[in-house]
């Protein structure tokens, strides 16, 4: 059965059910409402975001879903993105943060992760001073903040 | 109708949400710092922003080290102050250890932990016992007194463990293992505290002497354990009737108490179990598994086997010496009845003092790794395997006149051992720990041998993630194929161990910091891809001149997509890991340790090939 989603610009975007439905919010929706033909508003995103993460939904509408998993494995790693979601990512800085901020509204577990995977890359082996530069952050520390942090870590260490 | 309710409160908080930026909300932020190691979230992400400062907080682990020397002094004072950030702790006795340090040190310490109980300042969550401390009456009443606890881990004891006193303080204790290595009679007190149920899921206790009953009641208030082992323990008859260890008691009791139960462990010092043991362990874990209808069989179809499956053990897990002649099939059982052998995943064989029949193990080994294509991690790290059944040579041989019937390693091919020439069947295996004997003649370190066994593993169980051989002679010079290993391309710690005076050169190891061979990757990539599960799935022609697609077609287009995903892969700079891009560890050991191993020289070798891993 189709499903009708409304963007934030009163885009309309026919999906399949399987497709809209790996998204937690809009599976809750229909099974709270049942079967309906009444277009999905999605007041919180915009029609060029949709429209990526529908892109995401239909390559991925064939995967299990996911399972929370509360004892996750402690090493998680940044580097396991599969091929075809790492060319996904490869978008502007604020495609990926809309994307992000979409799959967590619409509650997309994989999508998030694979967004919080890509930023993570993007973080690794940078300074301070590069994060901030890379995603326009201020520093809000005093110098005399910033000393002690440093400081924080040395005096605990013994071998 | 509409979805009105989206203009809700809900609809609200999420647009309050949508309109920052994804680095401006914590659970987001948290997210994505999980995904990163503890030296970026020290060295960087805490010090980007007091926002970033307070997301990263909870997951920077911070180490203090305990250490009673006079001259640490300065730094336990410096530890006192700032205990609040504290999450992770190590108690050590240090080089020169001080009476009076020690004792005021404890004593603060213990003062300190109340003050920040009290201003819910205490986020102490782990502690680690290295090494045996003096003053265990002042430390172990310690434990109690962290209630944010998750994880105790005592790896050297000096006195008694009040495990019943710790439960019972600790609602958030995890994980516990505690280890008596010395010589000394330590036992495990239950206590006198009441608590009515602990979320513990670990519970690993060796060496310690335990008392059934009070350890029995224990469980009964651990619903959730998960992990029971109970290593080499000595009984502690309380009641007079009961002079050994009641085993089938015990089982019932384990498997009753604790339902989520998926790894389980008992060896006794002293007693060994004997068949009827075995079954009692095998039935109160595995119902039915012994029973020759088994209850599979009883069930009509794949819905009602699933539906009505009892939970059981995924790992077996036992000693060494424990596998005998008469033990044998009922201890593995489980991995051959069709009902349970899809799930159990993991065997474990501990090694024992005494010595075992080795004979009996490696056969029993063998069969298990040949019938066994579930099985996913083999720890047997004492338990010897025959070299000769990695001669695949001898497969090929269809009758006793063909020249190949000889086995490589010199030695005469009997019909028996013919017949177990049989090929693992465990080619998901993810862990393999295993000791490499010759079984007829005395092993020779020369490049054919060790080069059959590299070959063998790598190309029979490609998916190891963790591997340790331990093989007295061994050649690991580049003719001696430890190269074939670049296949495993999941490996993330590796380790050899061996006797063999072997000079290793960069030559010998510079493969390590290639790529594996374009059609070794190619292969692998074709192996991983999913098998089609519908005719849909199975692209045979070509979309624009609807031409059926030869073998040589399917070829081209695999390797055109390879060889954009290289170009990908070095235009995004992750190309100069060489093979195993997840290694995380490397050991090449000599088995004997002594300071004129001739591999001393290795670590600057290796760290200059491979300087992000971790070598010893």
């Amino acid at each position: 059965m189709p499903v009708t989603l409304v963007s934030l610009d009163n885009e309309n975007y026919v999906v399949d059910k399987e497709v809209a439905e790996r998204s937690i919010l809009i599976k809750n929706m229909l099974e709270d409402v049942g079967e309906t033909d009444s277009p999905i508003p999605l007041p919180n995103v915009t029609s060029t975001v949709l429209k990526k993460v529908i892109e995401y939904c239909e390559h991925h509408r064939n995967d299990p879903i996911q399972v929370p998993d509360e004892t996750d494995d402690p090493r998680k790693r940044s580097n396991d993105i599969e091929e075809w979601d790492m060319k996904f990512m490869q978008v502007d800085q604020e495609m990926l943060f809309e994307i992000i901020l979409a799959a967590n509204y619409l509650d997309i577990k994989p999508l998030l992760d694979v967004g919080c995977k890509t930023v993570a890359n993007i973080i690794k082996g940078k300074t301070p001073e590069e994060i901030r530069k890379a995603f326009n952050i201020v520093n809000d520390f005093t110098p005399e903040e910033e000393a002690q942090i440093r400081k924080e870590n040395e005096w605990a260490e013994d071998r | 109708m509409t979805f009105a309710f989206m203009r809700g409160s809900r609809a609200r908080q999420q647009s309050r949400a949508i309109s920052s930026s994804p680095l401006h909300i914590p659970e987001i932020l948290s997210m994505i710092f999980s995904y990163l190691n503890q030296y970026t979230l020290s060295n960087s992400v805490r010090l980007v922003c007091k926002q970033w400062y307070s997301s990263a907080f909870p997951l920077i682990r911070v180490n203090a080290v305990l250490n009673t020397s006079e001259s640490a002094r300065h730094r336990l004072e410096a530890l006192l102050a700032r205990l609040h950030l504290v999450t992770d702790f190590r108690i050590s006795s240090g080089r020169s250890y001080n009476y009076e340090t020690a004792k005021w040190l404890l004593e603060s310490l213990s003062t300190k932990v109340d003050s920040l109980k009290t201003s819910n300042q205490l986020h102490i969550s782990k502690i680690e016992f290295r090494e045996p401390t003096d003053h265990a009456q002042l430390v172990y009443p310690l434990l109690s007194k962290i209630t944010t606890l998750t994880v105790i881990d005592m790896a050297k004891i000096s006195d008694d463990v009040d495990l019943g006193a710790i439960l019972a303080a600790c609602p958030a204790l995890r994980r516990f293992r505690v280890v008596n290595q010395s010589c000394e009679d330590y036992q495990i007190i239950v206590g006198t505290q009441t608590f009515t149920e602990s979320g513990i899921e670990s519970l690993i206790i060796k060496g310690m002497h335990v008392e059934q009953t009070g350890f029995e009641s224990i469980l009964e208030r651990c619903p959730r354990l998960q992990v029971l082992k109970l290593d080499h323990i000595r009984h502690m008859g309380a009641e007079p009737q009961l002079r050994s260890f009641d085993r089938p008691r015990f089982f019932a009791a384990a498997s009753a108490s604790c339902p989520e139960l998926n790894q389980f462990h008992l060896s006794v010092h002293g007693e060994s179990p004997t068949p009827e043991h075995a079954s009692s362990m095998i039935q109160a874990f595995f119902p039915g598994s012994l029973s020759k209808a088994s209850t599979s069989s009883k069930l009509a179809s794949r819905d009602q086997f699933d539906q009505y499956k009892p939970r059981s053990l995924d790992t077996v897990s036992v000693l060494d010496k424990d596998i005998r002649p008469d033990t044998c099939h009922i201890l593995l059982s489980p991995f051959l009845d069709s009902y349970y052998n899809g799930t159990i995943t993991t065997l474990e064989i501990m090694p024992a003092v005494d010595i075992p029949n080795y004979d009996c193990v490696v056969h029993a080994l063998h069969n298990l790794l040949c019938s066994t294509p579930s099985l996913l991690h083999l720890i047997a790290p004492s338990v010897p395997y025959f070299a000769e059944y990695f001669d695949p040579s001898e497969l090929a041989v269809a009758d006793k006149s063909h020249p190949l019937w000889n086995c490589k390693l010199g030695c005469p091919a009997t019909q028996a051992n013919f017949s177990e020439k049989r090929i693992w069947a465990c080619r998901g295996l993810k862990t393999l720990q295993v000791r490499i004997i010759s079984r007829f003649s005395d092993d020779e370190p020369t490049p054919k041998n060790s080069r059959m066994m590299f070959g063998y593993i790598s190309r029979v169980c490609p998916n190891l993630q963790e591997l340790a051989v331990y093989r007295e002679e061994l050649n690991l010079n580049l003719e001696g194929g430890l190269c074939f290993l670049s296949r495993l391309t999941e490996l993330r710690k590796l380790v050899v161990v061996t006797r063999t005076k072997t000079m290793l050169k960069k030559k010998d190891l510079n493969w390590m910091a290639r790529h594996p061979k374009r059609n070794t990757t190619l292969f692998s990539r074709w192996r991983k891809t999913p098998l089609a599960t519908s005719s849909k799935d199975i692209i045979a022609k070509d979309s624009k001149t609807q031409r059926k697609l030869t073998l040589d077609d399917l070829k081209e287009v695999a390797l055109a997509k390879y060889l954009a995903t290289c170009r990908e892969e070095l235009a995004q700079g992750r190309g100069g890991e060489g093979c195993w891009p997840m290694l995380e560890y490397l050991g090449i050991r000599h088995a004997d340790g002594n300071n004129n191993d001739p591999v001393d020289y290795l670590p600057a070798l290796v760290s200059k090939i491979r300087p992000r891993v971790e070598f010893s």
